[in-house]
Order: structure tokens, then C-alpha cells, then sequence
């Protein structure tokens, strides 16, 4: 149900329920103050013909009633019946137009009568001499009600109908900017994220049309970062994959020397596969790592113990520094490792040759920091791109993945990756603070 | 074929120079865009194979300026990008064939030979010219009808001239596709060679233009 219907209908029920009850008190009321009028009429009627009878002689009576009813109007179509009796019962006169029955022995006050035809409403006075009673007709009386309600209802159903009319098309005026934008969000493909914009500027809806466009700017955003990723992602896997199957290739087709070559060529291409696969993986894991089980306690200075035989041959290069070993138990280990491992990774590969290597790692109070120097300045148009995933510079041979997986996991934890050059040492900050959110 | 490889996975060059020259090809590997124009203005090239993603910038954009610049070197991407965007990028700007990694050594074999015929303007692999018939897929040749022995020099050399019929070919030229351009040459190899090819095809097969280089001459039908 659209809408404009439900609205139209809730707003139709609250009318219709208002005016049903008004109409019913109206009547009501209408209905009560008529019967009371209409008797009030038979006894006013009784009343009178009682004082003008009480000044005719009772002798002439028979022959002065009938011009006296006559003169008031009594026994008319539609009017007033009347009958006069003496109090021994003898019908002196009447105005028996309508068929009224004639009875004598009807009590003082109101009263109801019956024929075959009709029912009437009587009043009955008695005086010393004479009995008066003054009768209409209740269907006289129902037809005057019938168009009582006539004249008090029908004008008022129709201002009714009229109004919902107006109001069906006032509530489709003033939902004009949802129905655009409902169109516009239709009107859509699945893949579009454009933003959508509205013709009729609404106050109300402009904050949700805002919010919509800045949340498909950011998807559109987050959906090119994930297909350039996987473009790069499938390049950096598909490479070394060529590069085996081609020296494969070449391996059978050759032999001996050759053979081996082709052999050797293609465990340099397994290895190199094997590298963008573990920081692959690497990253993913880092990307669920976050809210996992406790964290059992664990210190910098048993893990870096650790680090000099993952960077091999070139561990002598490295001097390591670790202060505040506080104990940590907000980040597990493996993570903090692959920071340590990634960052003198790169610093021992793109750093200058031989050049010494500084490690400094500190766990306090206010969380990580680990630091690491080395000699060699990285140009500074550069650094912005070097978190970015899969992003290379020049002939080297890394996948591109270190720094994106220490910062993932930085931004992760709301911590910091800081790089910048000093002097002639480029410097890599890493920092996590102790208050995770 | 004198042919261009510029990529640098260092493993897929390997084998893809190993491979085009054990079947007769003179291959020059690059691993960046900026060797690749260096080496385009020193030297002849009958075929560039080119990778997208290098060091120094991207392959479409060097072809496009390549392009640009009137060089109708014929162009054979090898890539990994396997994106239609990329591909249809790819053949627009120039590149006369994409080939998507990881590939079939043979396949790139065929492509390159494709790409030669092509860029010779013949329907088929067979080249004939007087009473010589050259098979460039089997890289073999017969003189009237009889099977030639050919040294892998003289099968470059020959391959050379029958795809160049009416150019003149440089001594340089001809001296990259037999020992590439590094290779440091004695001065009277390409002599021989060419004395050698003259002995087997006949003494007018390569004539020789004074001051400019050889070209290919007259092969004589012979009825057996």
C-alpha cells in the first residue's frame, strides 16, 4: 500500500469516526428535543381547545366544536386529529379525518393509539365537563425526523467527501520529493552509485539524500580500491605462475644443464609466488584479527629476541633497543611481529647496502612504539604511496605488501604508521596506543 | 627475427629468451621502458614484446607515445592484467596482438610468427622467393627442391632478408639479429656468413650495396 493511500485512509478513519460520532449525538439530541416538541404542541393544542370550550354553553357544544376545530386547523392531512367527549363517554365532537379510532376511555396525559393503518401519539385532558384528546400520527412524526436527518447529514458527508478528496491530493502535493526520490533510487541500476540528486528540495529529506550520496561515495571509493587490489592482487600471483609454468615448459623441452637451469629458475618464481601468498595471507588475517580472544601477556624483548634469524644474513646489520618491557595483553604477538618483521625487512632491503640498521621498540604505560632508522632518504613524493597495497617503485623484487599489512594493522588498532626522512636516515614509526576503542 | 623483450620478472625473460632462441630467433631482453628506447634507437627490431606493468611506467602509455612518434614497430603485449579494459586499451593504442599470462611458450612462438607474416604481408608461413622456399614455422629451406643445410647464423641471416625483400639491411642491422646487441662481434663474422649463404643459394642470392649494407638479390629457378 503506498503511502499516500495509507495516509489518506488513516486521516478518512479519524474524520469519518468523528463526524459518525457527532452525528450520532446530533441526532440523538435532534430526535429527543422533537418528540418533546411535538407533544408539547398536542398538549398546548388540548389546552387551548380546553379554554375556548370552557365559554360554550354545554347544550351548544355538538353544533359550535366542529367550527371551532375547523377554525384551528385540527383534523387537517397532515396536521392534528382531535376529539372531544363528555365524561360519560358520548363523542361530542371530532375531527376524524385520518381514521384516528375513537376512544373514550383513554387515561389523562400521553398517551399511544393504534388502528390498522397508523399509530398515533395522544394527549388526553379532562376537564369538570368535557374530555379532550389531541393525536398525530408517528409516521408524520418519522417523516419529519427522516428529513431532520436529511437536511443535518447529507451536507456535512458531503463537505466530508470533499475534504478527503482535497486531502488525497494535498498528501500527493506533499509527498512530491519522497516520490522523486523513490523514482530517482528506482531509476538506478544496482551498480550505479551516483549520487542521486532532487529536483524539489525538501528540508527533511536533504539530510537522508546527503547521507545516501556520501555512503555510495564511499562504497563507489572502497569498490575501486578493492578491484584495483584485486587487479593487482591477480598480477602479482599471475607473474610468478608464468614465470614456473614457462621454465616448467622449458624444462621438459630441454635437458641436462639446461634443464636445471629451467629448474632453478622456476623455485625462484615458487618463492617469489610463495611471499605475495603468505603477505596475502597475512593481511587477511591481520583484517580479522581484531576482536578475538584474550590476549595471554607477552613482552617486546622475548619477541625481538626472536626477529634476528627471520631477516637472516643481514641480522648483523641490525642494532636493537627495547625499553619500558611493559607486559602486553591488548594485541597479540604474531601481529606486533609481523610489524617488526615487515618494517626491517624493508629497511634492509631498500635502505643502502651494508648500512647499519637501528631498531628501537618501547612498551610503557601509553602502549607500542616501535621505530626503525636506516641510512638512505626514500623521495618524498613517494611516501604516501608506499602503505598503499601492491604498490612498487623501481626493480625491486618485494610484492609490494609489507607496509599496507603494518599499516592495516595500525589502522586497526588506532594506532599510527609515521614515515619521513632525517638527516640522511629515513625513519618508520609505528605506535599503538593502550586505549583500544 | 630480431625481437624486443621488454619485461622485468627477470624468470618469465629467462625462459621466454631461451625459448624464442632455440628456435632461431635474436631476442634482446630490457627490464624497463627506458633500456627499451635506448635500445630502439640504436638498433633494428622486427618484433617487440612488450610487458605492461614496468619499473618505469606503463606499457600502454609507451606504446601510445611510440605510436605517436610514427614508430610502426609490430607490438605483442604480454600481461598478466587480464581486464577487458585492458586488453581493448591494449589493441587500440597500437599493440598488434595481447597475450595473457601465464602463457604456453608455443603459443607465443605462433603469435610471434603470426605477427611476422603479418608485418610481411604474406598468407602463409612458406616464403618463396625465385627457387628458394623457406618454411618459417619449421625453419627450414630448399633450393629448387632440394633441402638446404643451414647453420643457425645462416637461418637467421636468410629469415632476414626474406622477410625484408626489398630493404637494404645494414651490417649493423644484420650483426644485432645474429649476435644482439651487446654481443661484441669480430668484424669479419657477418662476411662469412653471408659468403657461406652466398655459396649455398647461388652468387647473386644477397647482393651487396656499396656504403649502405646487403639486400636480398635473385635466386634462380632451376628445373630438376
Amino acid at each position: 500500500m503506498s503511502l499516500r493511500l495509507r495516509l489518506t485512509l488513516l486521516i478518512a478513519a479519524v474524520f469519518l469516526g468523528f463526524w459518525l460520532v457527532s452525528s450520532f449525538w446530533l441526532i440523538t439530541g435532534l430526535r429527543s428535543e422533537l418528540d418533546t416538541a411535538l407533544d408539547q404542541r398536542l398538549q398546548s393544542t388540548a389546552a387551548m381547545l380546553s379554554n375556548i370550550l370552557a365559554t360554550v354553553p354545554k347544550n351548544e357544544l355538538g353544533q359550535i366544536v366542529p367550527s371551532i376545530l375547523q377554525g384551528n386547523e385540527l383534523g387537517n392531512a397532515k396536521g392534528l386529529s382531535c376529539q372531544i367527549s363528555s365524561l360519560h363517554g358520548t363523542v361530542i365532537a371530532s375531527s376524524n379525518t385520518h381514521s384516528m379510532p375513537i376512544d373514550t376511555a383513554m387515561n389523562d396525559g400521553f398517551g399511544f393509539l393504534s388502528s390498522e393503518n397508523a399509530q398515533w401519539r395522544t394527549y388526553t385532558l379532562k376537564t369538570n365537563d368535557i374530555v379532550i384528546t389531541i393525536a398525530d400520527k408517528i409516521s408524520e412524526r418519522e417523516s419529519l425526523r427522516y428529513k431532520l436527518l436529511e437536511s443535518t447529514l447529507i451536507p456535512p458527508a458531503i463537505a466530508l467527501l470533499a475534504s478527503l478528496s482535497l486531502l488525497w491530493i494535498a498528501i500527493g502535493r506533499g509527498l512530491l520529493p519522497i516520490r522523486k526520490l523513490a523514482v530517482a533510487v528506482e531509476k538506478r541500476g544496482s551498480n550505479d552509485l551516483s549520487p542521486v540528486q532532487l529536483d524539489i528540495p525538501s528540508q527533511e529529506l536533504q539530510p537522508l539524500v546527503s547521507s545516501q550520496n556520501a555512503l555510495m561515495a564511499r562504497l563507489a571509493e572502497g569498490m575501486k580500491r578493492e578491484q584495483q587490489f584485486t587487479n593487482n592482487a591477480a598480477h602479482e600471483l599471475r607473474t610468478p605462475l608464468a614465470g614456473i609454468l614457462a621454465q616448467i615448459q622449458l624444462a621438459e623441452l630441454s635437458a641436462g644443464e639446461g634443464q636445471e637451469k629451467a629448474l632453478s629458475q622456476a623455485k625462484l618464481s615458487a618463492q617469489q609466488l610463495n611471499s605475495v601468498l603468505e603477505n596475502l595471507l597475512a593481511l587477511a588475517r591481520v583484517e580479522s584479527e581484531i576482536g578475538m580472544s584474550p590476549v595471554p601477556p607477552w613482552s617486546l624483548g622475548s619477541m625481538v629476541k626472536n626477529l634476528g634469524w627471520e631477516v637472516s644474513k643481514d641480522a648483523k646489520r641490525i642494532t636493537y633497543t627495547v625499553n619500558k618491557d611493559e607486559d602486553i595483553t591488548y594485541i597479540s604477538q604474531p601481529l606486533i611481529a609481523i610489524v617488526c618483521r615487515n618494517l626491517l625487512d624493508n629497511a634492509i632491503k631498500y635502505g643502502e647496502a651494508d648500512s647499519p640498521v637501528m631498531f628501537f621498540a618501547e612498551s610503557s604505560s601509553s602502549g607500542i612504539k616501535i621505530e626503525v632508522k636506516n641510512s638512505g632518504n626514500v623521495c618524498p613524493e613517494d611516501i604516501p604511496h608506499m602503505t598503499s597495497r601492491l604498490w612498487r617503485k623501481g626493480l625491486t623484487k618485494g610484492a609490494g605488501l609489507g607496509l599496507s599489512i603494518v599499516d592495516a594493522i595500525a589502522t586497526n588498532y588506532s594506532g599510527s604508521l609515521n614515515m619521513h626522512n632525517e638527516g640522511r636516515y629515513f625513519i618508520v614509526t609505528f605506535t599503538l596506543p593502550i586505549n583500544l576503542g | 627475427m630480431h625481437i624486443l623483450l621488454v619485461e622485468d620478472d627477470a624468470v618469465i625473460a629467462d625462459a621466454v629468451v631461451t625459448y624464442l632462441t632455440t628456435q632461431g630467433m635474436a631476442i634482446e631482453h630490457v627490464s624497463s621502458l627506458s633500456s627499451a628506447d635506448t635500445f630502439l634507437q640504436s638498433s633494428h627490431f622486427d618484433l617487440c614484446i612488450l610487458d605492461l606493468n614496468l619499473p618505469d611506467g606503463d606499457g600502454i602509455q609507451w606504446l601510445t607515445r611510440q605510436r605517436r612518434q610514427g614508430h610502426a614497430l609490430p607490438v605483442l603485449i604480454l600481461t598478466a592484467r587480464d581486464g577487458i579494459e585492458d586488453k581493448v586499451a591494449g589493441l587500440k593504442n597500437g599493440a598488434d596482438d595481447y597475450l595473457l599470462k601465464p602463457f604456453d611458450l608455443r603459443e607465443l612462438l605462433a603469435r610471434v610468427i603470426s605477427l611476422q607474416r603479418r608485418a610481411s604481408n604474406r598468407l602463409s608461413n612458406l616464403i618463396e622467393h625465385g627457387g628458394l622456399s623457406y618454411d618459417v614455422d619449421q625453419r627450414s629451406a630448399m633450393l629448387n627442391g632440394l633441402t638446404l643445410s643451414l647453420s643457425r647464423s645462416e637461418d637467421l641471416l636468410l629469415a632476414t632478408f626474406l622477410n625484408n625483400p626489398q630493404r637494404i639491411l645494414t651490417e649493423n642491422q644484420l650483426k644485432d639479429v645474429l649476435y644482439g646487441v651487446s654481443d661484441d662481434v669480430a668484424s669479419n663474422a657477418l662476411n662469412v656468413h653471408i659468403f657461406n649463404l652466398r655459396k649455398k643459394l647461388g652468387s647473386k642470392a644477397i647482393e651487396t650495396v656499396r656504403g649502405f649494407g646487403f639486400r636480398m638479390g635473385n635466386i634462380e629457378a632451376k628445373s630438376l
